[in-house]
């Protein structure tokens, strides 16, 4: 399945829509294929992570042509086939090798200390967020600096408005969708409840706060679509630039604390308290870090997302009356 | 099972560099992301494959080797925000030179086609 | 606990978020003070680590509390330290000039600025292989949001480009990672060389591959021969500020390759040691001549520049290869001379082509200019420093080179080719100064000046190449001792990993 999928990827990618689709299964594919060795983590950021992209893709397939004219020479095409196959023949190789060897890692101290030193028993959250919760205060920065960038680049762009797509037909002219504007409104706090859920469940089952933080965005971007950026803005005024600010600062004060208590950037400190009603709970404070991760993946999603998305409305036929 | 995970990772790999070679910046895009998920299985497969060992403590018997699963995750968003940043800047490169040509412009055979419509 | 080798990272990102924050946001002014202060404190800081590791030899940062080899580690040796120190005088002369006006052509300029700061030191001080690609994407997308700053259709051709080879080179990043892990089972610098010289020989082609999959990737960032072709136009496209930043990235490469080749595959790695060797020293030598042919055949002042770098890249990869202590120590000494006179060069280059109106800083006959005498003056002298004359920092580096080879064979190559480049490089600025301040038409010249922030930041940068040359004995002193310790493989493994059993006796 996935290898027709990536195959067909490849035939159709001059037909730039069904590429889309066809990507989309292949990001599937590699999801299940995540959980079948054991990463549930992993499949479900996967899933995720594709969710975003392909509404990125497809808001941007609107300003990019729909296909892709024919230019290569057969030579060429023969040429890049040869190459790319050997690519991969020595890659698949290469992993069939290292697959297939036996070795030590340092994995198990990981596995020995988890409940003990971080807290948790998710090992794959705990080393996120503790053991190298350096590699993730970059990865967060890092998505915060993509759409400052992103932001950037969208500020002073030419205004150019494709009015059709690319077989002449013209873009729909209704608004908005009637029952998407309704079942997606009714499914905010649903999904809202559900990113609280996986992010507090992360630090001992799959979940976490990046793919609490992309949920939660993936509910707050589907507002937009069904509704339109004014009808949100309206809202909802926030300048997500903003909100990244706060979500990066969140983790480095959660690192930075650490000092105080004469400790290197980024200990994590954890114990379990016994309130009443409630029962015994834990609290770490690589829950308040992974709350700054939660509020950097929804901000820059947002506006990402968001950015490009104004763009996309203002330049529909249906608004050019302010053009 | 091994044999058949390498296979699919050359197979992605291969097809990642095809579109990687192509000329224009959409099918470069696709391309990119294809060999993201080669590399993400990649890095994940080199701590081996295990079955029904989520790295969760107090499920099972053995565990999946949970370290490059966390590095995997790292290198998931790293590639999204990479993709995310291409594609815009493939709209900008189309409103700034108006084409989507890698290069900014089009080969020669193909402006020459035009004119002479 | 002190926590001064983390600061050079924290400062900048704390800055940046600052700078997004409403208190700061709004005026310009604001940002443009905090920027430059912070960066002042940074440049304080990082001499004080300078200092602090000189006198106390290398130390380690365990982030988490987690030791090495489990967690992520920061380690400062001298070598590291000064190359953070280098960074923070550049970003000093290079965010004063965008101060004076360029900053506020685009949106986050600051913000942007002070991440790459975050994610240049980073990567230098980092002691962890999976932690240096992220601060490697880290300096990268920022370096794309610098890129497009202010705008226009060559930034945004040449930014495709940039990210696109980029992004590949990442993924190649990814692979090699993947096979050093599945092989060695390790994620940290030191504990790799360990387990590198323990490797059961079936797995000696797999390591190899990775380590040549690794030498791909820092070639490509560090713009060695055939991967070089993106540079000139990445650079001149850049505006000023950016691009004298930029004359650090190419570094960045440098010191992986240095760090990675004396360090994993050092000495002790038996059939792998200097296995990068052999594939450097050619095309090292191979790139200064390219580089010194670019020069003669720039069209433009800012490619001739970015061919310079192309120069140096070539030099520093050429002494790489050499492995040997006058090598590692020149990389050192030359690496700080060629990057603060590059930086300043893209400065001098903007300054030029602004007073020359629209000839710009094309090589043709332009405007008078409206201060012939002050950019003169700074010309001659970054030329005579850039070109390796006496008696500026040039001159010092040229012989610390020339010194550093030591078979014959070595020695008539490399003297050979880095005095042809010279030469070469020599007869390209004087036909571009000659250019650019006699040829001129007419005899108005226009209202541009030079801004006092601007000529700062000018001064302050080619203040370099002469007290570079009055300090020269403590200065060679320095990075013969960053040398020896860099090359002391047991002496910093045993530092940083301790008593600590090798991994594969864990419980």
């Amino acid at each position: 399945m996935l290898l027709i999928s990536a195959f067909a990827t490849v035939v159709f990618h001059r037909q730039r829509v069904v590429a889309l689709l066809m990507i989309s299964v292949v990001g599937l594919m590699v999801s299940i294929a995540f959980t079948r060795f054991s990463a549930p983590d992993l499949a479900l950021t996967q899933l995720s992570v594709e969710v975003v992209t392909i509404i990125l893709l497809m808001l941007a397939l609107f300003f990019l042509p729909h296909k892709t004219p024919k230019q290569s020479s057969p030579t060429r095409v023969i040429r890049d086939i040869g190459l790319a196959s050997m690519v991969g023949v020595v890659i698949g190789s290469i992993s069939y090798a290292i697959m297939t060897r036996p070795f030590n890692t340092i994995s198990d101290y990981f596995l020995a200390n988890a409940k003990t030193g971080g807290g948790g028993t998710n090992v794959v959250n705990v080393i996120l967020v503790d053991f190298r919760g350096f590699d993730t205060f970059g990865e967060i920065a890092v998505l915060g600096i993509a759409s400052l960038g992103i932001f950037k680049l969208l500020t002073r762009i030419p205004v150019f408005k494709p009015s059709s797509d690319g077989e002449g037909r013209p873009w729909a002219l209704e608004r908005h969708p009637v029952l998407l504007a309704t079942v997606s409104q009714s499914l905010l706090p649903l999904a809202l409840m559900v990113s609280v859920f996986i992010f507090f469940r992360g630090h001992n089952l799959p979940g976490g706060g990046f793919i609490a933080g992309l949920v939660t965005a993936v509910a707050l971007i589907l507002q937009y679509i069904a509704h339109g950026v004014e009808w949100v803005k309206s809202r909802m005024n926030i300048e997500y630039q903003r909100v990244v600010a706060v979500g990066l600062m969140v983790a480095l004060i959660t690192g930075v604390a650490s000092w105080l208590f004469n400790k290197p950037f980024l200990t994590s400190w954890f114990d379990y308290f016994d309130i009443p009603l409630l029962g015994k709970i834990e609290l770490a404070s690589a829950i308040a870090f992974d709350a700054g991760v939660y509020i950097t993946v929804v901000g820059s999603t947002l506006l990402i997302l968001a950015s490009l998305g104004k763009m996309t409305t203002s330049h529909r036929p249906v608004h050019t009356e302010t053009i | 099972m091994e044999s058949l995970l390498a296979g699919c990772i050359g197979f992605l790999t291969a097809c990642g560099v095809f579109l990687l070679l192509r000329g224009r910046t959409f099918p470069v895009v696709v391309g990119l992301t294809m060999l993201a998920y080669a590399v993400n299985l990649f890095l994940f497969s080199s701590g081996r494959l295990t079955l029904q060992g989520a790295a969760v403590l107090g499920t099972t018997e053995t565990y999946a080797d949970p370290l490059p699963q966390a590095l995997v995750l790292t290198a998931i968003v790293i590639g999204f925000a990479m993709t995310a940043y291409l594609v815009i800047l493939a709209i900008r490169a189309r409103a700034d030179l108006g084409n989507d040509h890698v290069d900014g412009k089009l080969p020669e055979n193909e402006s020459s086609r035009k004119e002479s419509r | 606990m002190s926590h001064l080798i983390i600061a050079p990272i924290l400062l900048p990102i704390f800055t940046a978020l600052l700078i997004m924050l409403p208190p700061i946001h709004y005026s310009p002014m604001r940002r443009r003070w905090v920027s430059m202060i912070s960066t002042v404190i940074l440049l304080i800081l990082t001499v004080c680590l300078l200092w602090q590791t000189q006198a106390e030899g290398i130390s380690f940062y365990a982030l988490g509390a987690w030791q090495p080899p489990f967690g992520i580690i920061l380690v400062a040796d001298i070598f590291s330290v000064s190359m953070v120190c280098l960074t923070s005088v550049l970003a000093l002369g290079a965010i004063c000039y965008g101060s004076a006006g360029e900053d506020e052509r685009g949106s986050f300029f600051h913000p942007l600025f002070q991440f790459q700061l975050m994610g240049i030191n980073g990567a230098f001080l980092t002691g962890d292989l999976f932690n240096l690609f992220v601060f490697f994407e880290v300096l990268l997308i920022a370096s794309y949001g610098l890129l497009v700053h202010a705008g226009g259709k060559n930034k945004t051709k040449a930014a495709v480009h940039y990210v696109v080879l980029n992004l590949a080179g990442s993924a190649v990043f990814l692979f090699s990672l993947g096979i050093l892990y599945g092989t060695l089972g390790t994620l940290n610098i030191a504990d790799m060389a360990v387990q590198v010289a323990q490797l059961p020989a079936e797995n000696l082609m797999l390591v190899k591959s990775g380590g040549l999959l690794l030498l791909i990737v820092f070639a490509l960032k560090a713009a060695i021969l055939p991967l070089q072709f993106w540079l000139p136009a990445t650079y001149s496209a850049a505006s000023p500020p950016v691009a004298a930043l930029f004359a650090v990235m190419t570094k960045i490469g440098i010191y992986a390759l240095l760090r990675v080749y004396t360090t994993i595959f050092g000495e002790q790695a038996g059939p792998l040691a200097g296995m990068a060797s052999d594939w450097l020293w050619p095309f090292g030598l191979a790139t200064i001549m390219l580089g010194a042919i670019g020069v003669l055949a720039s069209q433009d002042f800012r490619k001739l520049v970015a061919n310079l770098v192309i120069i140096s890249v070539g030099t520093l990869v050429t002494l790489v290869a050499l492995q040997n202590s006058a090598a590692t120590s020149a990389v050192l000494f030359y690496t700080v001379h060629s990057t603060l006179v590059c930086g300043a060069l893209f400065l001098l280059a903007d300054l030029i082509g602004a007073q020359r109106g629209k000839a710009g800083d094309r090589l043709v006959p332009g405007r008078r200019m409206a201060q012939p005498a002050l950019l003169g003056t700074m010309f001659v002298a970054a030329a005579v420093a850039v070109a390796g004359l006496p008696p500026l920092s040039g001159f010092v580096g040229k012989l610390m080179i020339l010194q550093a080879a030591s078979s014959p064979l070595q020695q008539v190559l490399l003297w050979s080719v880095v005095l042809v480049s010279s030469l070469m490089v020599l007869i390209g600025l004087s036909r571009a100064g000659s250019i650019l301040f006699w040829r001129v038409s007419g005899n108005e010249a226009g209202p541009e000046r030079v801004l006092p922030l601007q000529a700062f930041a000018l001064g302050w940068l080619l203040l370099a190449a002469p007290l570079m040359v009055v300090f020269a004995g403590p200065l060679t002193e320095l990075s013969f001792a960053a040398a020896e310790q860099m090359r002391d493989i047991q002496g910093s493994i045993a530092i940083i990993l301790g008593d600590a059993a090798p991994v594969g006796e864990q419980p």
